[in-house]
């Protein structure tokens, strides 16, 4: 008898209701029981109402305003204004540019750090650990660490180069969006190293065995095997990486305050700006929620994508 | 056999400690939705309670005064501890860098959780915020006390002006300063046998000529307030308030921009800026001794004596271009409209801008002074740093003073860093930053 003979087969069109699927009334001792499940949860509920809902709607409100303390009702017009603004726009491509560049880098070095520490390393969960130790570091001491690195004066890569002849460079003035997807990238990549390290220790060994017998070589099965296998793990990094490089705020504030120029004014330190530097409130809370609604279609494209390839 | 029913199974004792953590989980998360809502009305004191500001919990008991970190002086914590003794309150004081500070004001302004007393940064916000309701107009205050503290009469008229908008007064100049002198080394100008530049063109010159061995003529700032004297020096106006346009004679601007641009790219005589939240990078490299020369304010006086001691610090009046001139900095004490102790906050602003008090910061800190008395005393006069910031003060004009009432003033501000950045951090060509410039704030007047 296989496993699957043991299964019930259910029909997935039915939804699981149990009172109604066993035709009895709820009894006195069952509602009771339903209530205080939903009192207890009650908390909780309020919790993420006041928290984080009615702020949400706040802003929603807001956005159709104009003014910072006494708003006025301005329509649509902050969202028409935000979808014409070419700071807007050049923010947004900036955005799309630092969330394309860091995921495919934190993707392709977390891959290979992961491929790499999976073998029988000696001192490898040493490696490990330390290659995690930029992720589990405050932004601020990140964005404050790489400043200092890359200070063209008197940062320690300068003073570096300058030890072994070569000239200085000035990595925050001349590829200011490059360099922060670096530092995305080192700070990035040992999170999704553990992701794929994961991954990796859940294909059966048994596959590669077979694989090897049947004559496929290293690349063939790295292609063949590891990387569909990896398939949901690199679905799940690219939704979770998307949705937070598109919220990035700490690296351009603290490394190059959105400069120089607008170099790396990405969206969100731009709907900063317009918060309290420009305290435009209204006009601020409509760009967020235009981040919100493309992140929510993006992840939405994505999660569709993901069932029809059967990674969710 | 069933329990006889006590009245307080476990399960009704859970649901009950479920209700309770409900409703106390509501009632604080309410209470802090609804921040600065009832301070107004509340009961807890009114001990204190003047004409301006609003009763609350600190009312008569506390007073909250936002500093600029790089302003809590010993003669100003002084004061504090004197004052708390006079009054029976307590000071607490908050430091934060100028974009902090702008940050949690506009938070504040929001929830209705503001300071009792503020720092201004000579900007557009005592007067942006003091006409849209926010801070307080002090023309209640003035009538009664203007004429014991001489004030305006004894206070340089450009740096009250900044601060007035429709006829009332928004905050009271704390420190005067002006940005564009030049600060130098003069070790290294004496080595280089360089006498301190007073023309453009003496300025380039020296800086070629101190540029080597690891150290650069000057060095300019990522801040791009640093760079309005050299527009004014040419002979521009930031705005032109009768035409409604920016960077007027646009090639005479453009020429001021081209001179610093040339400094980092032609003469390498200055590294190229590196865009940051912070306007202190040339001081650090002239107090390293990688700068001979930087065009400041008297704010870094005090950072560059202390931390280089063995630097001789000169300092020489704004350069001339096509004319001689320097943009007003400094600070003011405004009084939000919610403070919750306003009287005590306007005493207090009366105590911080006395002569005395103000001799005692010079004294401390070379930091300079917005009375006239000030200019005039003869520590200050014998004083030679001193006497070439209090001589080039009447040189200082403030830029934005004609866009202090616009509400996108901000946004003109960033509009201009983002052209300055490009011209010096990133050699963009001038005519293509500054046409960018004038398109994006083409709408915002």
């Amino acid at each position: 008898m296989s496993l699957v003979d043991t299964v019930p087969v259910v029909d997935e069109g039915t939804p699981p209701s149990p009172t109604r699927r066993q035709g009895r009334r709820v009894t006195p001792l069952r509602r009771k029981q339903i209530i205080t499940a939903y009192l207890f949860l009650i908390p909780a509920v309020v919790f993420f109402v006041a928290m984080f809902f009615y702020p949400l709607f706040n802003e929603l409100l807001t956005s159709f305003t104009s003014g910072l303390t006494d708003p006025v009702p301005v329509g649509f017009d902050n969202y028409l204004r935000a979808l014409s603004d070419p700071v807007v726009i050049h923010s947004f491509l900036v955005t799309l540019e630092y969330a394309a560049g860091s995921l495919v880098g934190s993707i392709i070095i977390g891959l290979l750090l992961a491929l790499m520490l999976n073998q029988g390393l000696r001192g490898r969960v040493v490696l490990r650990t330390m290659i995690l130790v930029p992720y589990m570091t405050s932004i601020a001491i990140v964005g404050l660490l790489w400043r200092n690195i890359l200070d063209p004066s008197v940062g320690i890569l300068n003073t570096a180069l300058h030890a072994v002849g070569l000239p200085g460079q000035e990595w925050l003035n001349t590829a200011p969006l490059q360099t922060l997807i670096g530092i995305t990238v080192w700070q990035e990549s040992g999170y999704v190293m553990m992701l794929f390290l994961a991954g990796l220790q859940a294909i059966p060994e048994e596959v590669y065995e077979a694989s090897k017998i049947d004559g496929a070589g290293v690349w063939t099965r790295f292609r063949r095997i590891t990387v569909p296998l990896l398939a949901p793990t690199t679905f799940f990094v690219l939704l979770v990486g998307v949705i937070s490089s598109m919220q990035q705020f700490g690296l351009p504030y603290i490394v190059t305050n959105g400069g120089p120029g607008d170099a790396t004014s990405l969206f969100v330190f731009q709907v900063y700006q317009e918060t309290f530097t420009n305290q435009d409130i209204g006009y601020a809370s409509a760009m967020a929620f235009l981040l919100l609604i493309f992140i929510l279609i993006l992840s939405f494209i994505q999660m569709r994508i993901g069932r029809r390839k059967d990674l969710v | 056999m069933n329990q006889p029913n006590n009245g307080l199974s476990r399960r009704s004792l859970l649901k009950a400690a479920g209700i309770g953590g409900l409703s106390l989980a509501s009632a604080g998360m309410l209470a802090g939705c609804s921040v600065g809502l009832n301070k107004s009305s509340g009961s807890s004191s009114t001990k204190g309670k003047g004409k301006h500001g609003v009763t609350g919990e600190r009312t008569g008991k506390e007073l909250v005064i936002y500093m600029n970190a790089g302003h809590i002086y010993k003669a100003y914590t002084d004061l504090f501890s004197r004052f708390e003794k006079e009054h029976n309150i307590k000071v607490t004081v908050n430091p934060q860098q100028w974009p902090d500070l702008q940050t949690k004001l506009t938070a504040g302004f929001l929830s209705g959780d503001v300071p009792d007393l503020c720092e201004e940064n000579g900007s557009w916000w005592s007067v942006r915020w003091g006409t849209a309701g926010n801070v307080l107009a002090l023309d209640d205050y003035i009538a009664k006390d203007g004429k014991a503290m001489g004030f305006p009469s004894d206070f340089v008229k450009a740096g009250v002006e900044v601060r007035q908008a429709n006829g009332s007064t928004y905050a009271i100049p704390l420190h005067l300063t002006c940005n564009g002198l030049i600060f130098y080394n003069k070790g290294l100008l004496d080595a280089a046998n360089v006498d301190a530049p007073k023309t453009w063109d003496e300025f380039t010159e020296a800086c070629k000529a101190l540029t080597g061995n690891g150290v650069y003529g000057a060095a300019l700032n990522q801040d791009s307030s640093y760079s309005l004297p050299w527009v004014l020096q040419a002979g521009a106006d930031y705005f032109d308030a009768s035409s409604k346009k920016f960077l007027t004679p646009e090639a005479a601007a453009a020429k001021s921009f081209a001179l610093q641009q040339n400094m980092v790219y032609k003469y390498k005589s200055s590294p190229a800026p590196v865009a940051s939240v912070s306007y202190s990078g040339p001081q650090k490299m002239f107090s390293a001794k990688q700068s001979a020369m930087i065009l400041t304010g008297p704010w870094d006086i005090s950072p560059i004596q202390t931390g280089s001691a063995d630097i001789e610090l000169g300092i020489a009046a704004p350069l001339t271009g096509k004319t001689q001139s320097a943009t007003l900095a400094g600070s003011g004490l405004m009084i939000p409209a919610k403070s919750q102790n306003a009287d005590l906050a306007w005493e207090l602003i009366k105590e911080m801008t006395k002569l005395k008090t103000e001799l005692a910061v010079t004294t401390e800190t070379g930091m300079t002074m917005p009375r006239k008395s000030w200019a005039e005393n003869s520590a200050v006069k014998s004083d030679p740093l001193l006497n070439v910031v209090a001589k080039s003060l009447p040189l200082a004009v403030a830029t934005d003073k004609p866009l202090s009432q616009n509400n996108n003033i901000a946004s003109i501000t960033t509009a201009y860093t983002t052209m300055y950045q490009q011209i010096v951090s990133q050699q963009t060509a001038v005519d293509t930053a500054m046409a960018k410039f004038q398109s994006t704030v083409k709408s915002y007047v």
